[in-house]
């Protein structure tokens, strides 16, 4: 059994890239606004050693830290490379993050491990019975190198290849890798202006016990052929569809444990509001008090 | 059938016009040359094609982008040429989207060479300056493939244990640094790059597709030319940070008088600096030029360029 029991709750925070705009400590040093976030997830180097100096300050600040990177193939046919895991589980124990999340896409197609940033970003898995049992096999070749638990997450899509609904083939990755959930809310959007097809129609098959974060982040909509396509894009606004998205899953969620607003890019009076309206709706909606009590508090830390 | 053909369709899709194309037209005629199962072949009908169209154009453009950051000249160049940019377009195929990302710019470059004919130039120097820079930059981008990784963190530990600023012995056998590159350009690399890229590397893909490369601007680099205009550049590729995932290398460039090629040409492994003086001497040079000979050498030895046999 996946023991979301034993992960702590970490409330409301930001999701950046170190050393680029905004600053996670800039956000941090905010004494005046009602919503500030309590920890920083960041995306970055595999090596931890390359990023001491920006990781630092944030430790001595005590900022709970999550690495959610983009080199892992946690679906598909090419295994990971041990070296790699090896690297990025010393990363993981050197911030101490309490569990380790990544879009469950292809990050390279060959043996030689790379980021997705070499495709221009993720390229989703194929939704069908034999790429799930592909995505079983990475995320638990993973699982055996990784101190922490994993979550994992579906990613943004503009088209789907394979039939089988976003939470029938997540929610049997999750039970059948044992792993939790990270639930981005634009990515379901996604989902759903690729196929035409609301995500709860099969929201039977989400574990929803499962889902330990959630992201909220910006993006555009390109309006083609009938329908938009969703473009994954955080340094925009984020769009109302995502936030019906939001108040919708909240209340399904019994053990959220994190909501993070994905902001690279984004002015910091913006990240303000937007992790403001996010606290309401934690508040109003998440259905984990420890949770809502958690956010209820947020105040400066440094 | 097995995953990977059906991931083979993916990719191709993503990174293959001309398939993305038959897909297009016919779907399944298309996926018929994949061995598919039925229900593997219906996994992929039917795809959103704007959607797909959308994705592999934005992948595309940021391929080219990293390319052109590490080939700024050979693409600030080619957009100078009518379609320029849509050949480079039509170059990102799924061989080169398969490579790794130090390996990609090398086969981007060769492939340009190969594809040059399809250009129009104004006359044969023209062409000539073309050339030269695709294959200085090719060479450059071979100096940073990911192939020459073991040989770098050989000499970054050999660097870094010994001796920086130390004179050159004169009478001790030089050899060229392995990996070396030695190459002729008719104006400064520096003063080309000044006057083609008005941006930051990075940033030169979207610059240049919003504003290419004039005509004009091309020719002009013609007038900076003269007789003592022309360089040997010569450049070493460095680790910069040993690291199991993220190590980075960078090219270091020093830029010599261009009567410095067949003076390189000499150190063979057997010759010391004494004896390519002689050579120089005999052949009539000057004290001067002797001298500025001697200062050469020194920088190239004190930047590892040049080191004992």
């Amino acid at each position: 059994m996946f023991k979301h029991d034993q992960l702590p709750v970490l409330g409301l925070g930001v999701s950046l890239s170190l050393g680029e705009k905004p600053s996670a400590l800039s956000l941090f040093s905010n004494t005046q606004h009602p919503a500030l976030p309590q920890f920083v997830e960041y995306a970055g180097l595999c090596d931890v050693s390359l990023l001491e100096t920006q990781i630092k300050p944030l430790q001595q600040a005590q900022i709970p830290l999550l690495f959610h990177p983009s080199f892992i193939n946690f679906c598909g046919s090419i295994e990971n490379n041990i070296s790699w895991l090896a690297t990025a589980n010393k990363h993981i124990q050197f911030i101490q993050s309490p569990w380790f999340a990544q879009d469950c896409a292809y990050c390279f197609f060959s043996e030689q491990q790379g980021y997705s940033s070499q495709y221009a970003y993720f390229i989703p898995p194929i939704l069908n019975l034999k790429s799930l049992k592909y995505a079983v096999q990475r995320v638990k070749e993973v699982q055996i190198k990784i101190s922490t638990p994993i979550l994992i997450e579906p990613p943004p899509v503009t088209f789907v290849v394979g039939s089988m609904p976003v939470f029938e083939f997540f929610g049997q990755l999750a039970q059948q890798a044992n792993c939790g959930l990270l639930l981005d809310m634009g990515h379901l959007v996604s989902y759903q202006m690729a196929t035409g097809i609301s995500v709860f129609d099969a929201i039977e098959h989400l574990p929803v016990e499962r889902v330990i974060e959630l992201h909220v982040a910006g993006g555009r909509l390109i309006h083609s052929g009938d329908a938009p396509i969703y473009i994954d894009a955080h340094e925009y606004e984020v769009l109302d569809e995502v936030w019906e998205m939001f108040d919708e899953v909240l209340p399904l969620l019994p053990n959220l444990k994190a909501v993070c607003f994905e902001c690279e890019g984004v002015d910091e009076r913006q990240v303000f509001s937007v992790l403001n309206t996010m606290k309401e709706k934690i508040i109003q909606y998440a259905i984990n008090p420890v949770l809502v009590k958690k956010v209820q508090n947020t105040k400066a830390r440094v | 059938m097995s995953l990977k053909a059906q991931e083979n369709v993916l990719f191709e899709l993503l990174f293959d016009d001309d398939f993305r194309e038959e897909y297009s037209q016919n779907a399944a005629s298309a996926l018929s040359l994949y061995g598919l199962t039925s229900d593997e072949v219906n996994d992929f009908l039917p795809l959103r094609l704007d959607a797909l169209e959308l994705e592999a154009d934005v992948r595309k453009r940021m391929i080219l982008s990293q390319i052109c950051s590490q080939a700024p000249l050979s693409i600030a160049m080619l957009s100078s040429f009518e379609n320029g940019l849509d050949i480079a377009k039509k170059i990102i195929k799924p061989f080169i989207v398969r490579a790794i990302v130090s390996e990609r710019c090398s086969l981007f470059l060769q492939q340009l060479i190969f594809l040059k004919d399809e250009l129009l130039f104004f006359n044969e120097q023209d062409q000539i300056l073309f050339t030269q820079i695709l294959k200085l930059e090719l060479c450059f981008a071979k100096q940073l493939s990911h192939s020459n990784l073991h040989h770098l963190r050989q000499c970054k530990d050999d660097e870094d244990n010994a001796a920086k600023n130390s004179n050159i012995e004169c009478d001790k056998a030089l050899v060229l640094s392995p990996l070396l590159g030695v190459n002729y350009l008719p104006l400064s690399y520096w003063q080309i790059k000044k006057e083609l890229c008005a941006v930051d590397s990075h940033l030169l893909w979207r610059e240049l597709q919003e504003t290419p490369i004039l005509i004009e601007q091309r020719l002009g680099l013609f007038t900076a030319m003269s007789e003592d205009s022309s360089k040997c550049i010569i450049s070493l590729a460095r680790l910069l940070q040993s690291s199991p995932t993220d190590p980075k290398t960078d090219l270091h460039i020093i830029e010599m008088i261009d009567g410095f090629l067949p003076l390189l040409n000499k150190v063979n492994g057997e010759r010391s600096l004494n004896d390519i003086l002689q050579l120089f001497e005999s052949a009539g040079a000057s004290a001067d030029m002797i001298q500025k000979v001697i200062q050469g050498f020194e920088t190239l030895f004190q930047e590892f360029c040049v080191q004992y046999n």
